[in-house]
């Protein structure tokens, strides 16, 4: 019991100094994320770093779904595929340009949460999440067997890469920036979005959605539309992917890898987004240590889902809100601040 | 005055149970109403009819001429109503202060854009958002609570986190559904004051309350329920002497 006590302690710690240098620890990582890039040359390791980025991404998507609005999806996979086979059916066979195909990946994407989100987000707890698995499952017998547009099992092959303003970007090193790009600002407009007033409301509906309602909240409409900026985010990510990796393949977005996913931002942090950079790092860089083990690797994932579930149910960095971590340190200082004058005036 | 709330022929059946039968009720702007009765006498059923939650099964409940029953339960409170809950529906998760700013979201005139983008609009919204949340806290006795999880309160300043969530919907109309469950005298004293004060500020005020000392003193005028009927409204004085009252509460003197 002391002992817990103590590590307690300590991880309050932690987490209060990092809550107080925020800006200088995030400018430090900046730096080093840029400069990862240009201190090797290992094409390896950049590749797990870009994939990294993109998990991130993702991830972020589906905490908005799953840690601040408390609905579990299985649909990040689905919109993924969808945004991947969209953007690269638009760039080869419509003649968009890069830039063009991703934002095509997204609008379609975007559509079909539309078509997800109409009728079941009226629903509440887990029938979104059967939904959901159906769809994906859908999704992906469809890409499977729509020969003429997806070329079934064959894949999409050659899908051209990343382009912008004519340039192509063709070194590992170089996409890699471009993905730290996407991260950096879906990172920013997820954390306004999660900090606005759309984000109270989906946090009061993850908490009590009656009493959110009874509160004003029209909550079918915050949900569905929270919903579609999920499958977006999903889906302009899914059009860079297949622009990164240039070939995509059914099996890449079954709904298995919607479940990876899942267990990532539970790993990490329900409803916080350091949560989700750690939970969905760990969780890339793991596997791909324990190579040797792959075959293993659902096992040891669903025995973390089991731990997890009873010791830390929201994860690693559960909630975690730094800057209200900020605000509880300085009022603590306030008040003491003032105490001491206080009690120095009364002597 | 005119009247502002006005309840007529309200009936609400579920199945064969007969919840609410014929009540009629009006409500005055300025007003204390308080509504009684014994334990299943459909005062909490009432509170649900008016805010949207079940939708009646006849009868008519008319805010300021306009008809509100059978809209949703968000669109009655972005008209004006605001309700606490007779067992505590806080949001745990969030902090003591998001729970007031979350009162006020429904307020918010920014869209979604403003939301993802932090747009300067966004920016003047939260903060006259977080002043005015600082202010009912402050109000209300709870701004030392600020960062804390409402779960980590003491009974009392729970139940008054609900009046200043209620508040933060810039309700006229509030309804309490028994604020004073579980308080100490002390602490009913103190909600005493609080909502005197807000009647004084300008607040419609209808609670369910159990507790006859605090009932008494603070109501203009009570509505008495039994088996879903209404059967005495008057003063407080008018009402504690009804035989009708007397009956509902303690039963009927035996005839010698």
């Amino acid at each position: 019991m002391k002992n817990n006590n103590c590590f307690k302690k300590a991880w309050n710690g932690i987490v209060e100094f990092i809550a107080m240098h925020q800006l200088p620890i995030m400018a430090v990582l900046i730096v080093l994320v840029i400069a990862f890039p240009f201190m090797t040359t290992n094409k390896y390791f950049l590749r797990i770093a870009t994939l990294c980025l993109i998990n991130i991404v993702l991830g972020l998507a589906l905490n908005l779904v799953q840690g601040y609005m408390g609905q579990m999806s299985f649909a990040t996979a689905a919109f993924w595929g969808i945004g991947a086979y969209a953007g690269s059916i638009g760039v080869m066979r419509l003649g968009m340009s890069s830039m063009a195909g991703m934002v095509f990946g997204m609008a379609v994407a975007g559509m079909f949460g539309m078509l997800i989100a109409l009728p079941t987000l009226k629903l509440k707890g887990y029938y979104l999440s059967i939904v959901t698995m159906g769809f994906c499952e859908i999704i992906r017998i469809v890409e499977m067997n729509w020969k003429e547009l997806t070329r079934g099992s064959l894949g999409i092959m050659n899908i051209p890469p990343v382009t912008i303003f004519g340039h192509k970007f063709k070194s590992g090193s170089e996409t890699y920036i471009i993905a730290l790009i996407i991260l950096f600002i879906v990172t920013i407009l997820v954390k306004n979005l999660v900090n606005s007033n759309f984000g109270l409301s989906l946090k009061a509906i993850r908490d009590d959605d009656s009493a959110a309602e009874t509160m004003g909240i029209n909550i079918v409409h915050v949900k569905r539309v929270n919903f579609v900026i999920s499958a977006l985010i999903c889906g302009f990510v899914g059009a860079f992917y297949a622009q990164y990796v240039t070939f995509i393949h059914p099996s890449s977005f079954a709904s298995g890898v919607s479940q990876e996913y899942i267990v990532m931002i539970i790993f990490g942090g329900l409803g916080s987004i350091p949560g989700t950079f750690l939970g969905c790092i760990a969780l890339t860089v793991l596997p791909e240590m324990m190579r040797g083990l792959l075959q293993y690797r659902l096992l040891i994932y669903g025995a973390l889902m089991v731990i997890m579930m009873n010791f830390m149910p929201s994860g690693l960095l559960g909630n975690l809100d730094l800057g209200l971590v900020k605000k509880k340190v300085l009022e603590k200082r306030r008040k003491k601040s003032i105490a001491q004058k206080t009690g120095g005036e009364a002597k | 005055m005119s009247a502002n709330l006005v309840v007529t022929n309200l009936t609400q059946k579920f199945g064969g149970l007969t919840a609410l039968n014929n009540v009629n009720m009006e409500v005055n702007f300025g007003e204390i109403v308080g509504v009684i009765g014994p334990n299943g006498a459909g005062k909490t059923t009432l509170f649900n009819v008016i805010t949207g939650v079940y939708h009646a099964t006849s009868g008519t409940v008319v805010l300021n001429g306009k008809q509100i029953n059978g809209l949703k339960r968000y669109q009655i409170t972005r008209l004006g109503f605001a309700r606490t809950f007779q067992n505590i529906r806080l949001f745990k998760q969030m902090t003591v202060l998001d729970n007031v700013k979350m009162g006020m979201c429904c307020r918010s005139k920014c869209n979604i854009f403003d939301n993802i983008l932090n747009t300067p609009r966004r920016r003047r919204e939260d903060k006259a958002q977080e002043e005015k949340a600082l202010g009912i806290l402050e109000r209300l006795n709870l701004l030392d609570y600020k960062y804390d999880s409402p779960a980590s309160l003491p009974y009392g300043e729970q139940r008054r986190l609900e009046i200043a969530r209620a508040m933060a919907t810039d309700a006229t109309i509030l309804l309490l559904d028994e604020p004073a469950a579980g308080m100490n005298d002390q602490e009913t004293a103190e909600l005493l004051k609080t909502v005197s004060g807000l009647r004084d500020s300008g607040y419609t005020i209808i609670l369910i309350e159990h507790d006859m000392k605090f009932v008494m003193n603070v109501c203009d005028r009570i509505y008495v329920l039994n088996h879903g009927e209404l059967i005495s409204t008057g003063t407080p004085d008018e009402v504690k002497n009804d035989p009708e009252v007397i009956n509902a509460y303690l039963g009927k003197e035996e005839e010698k």
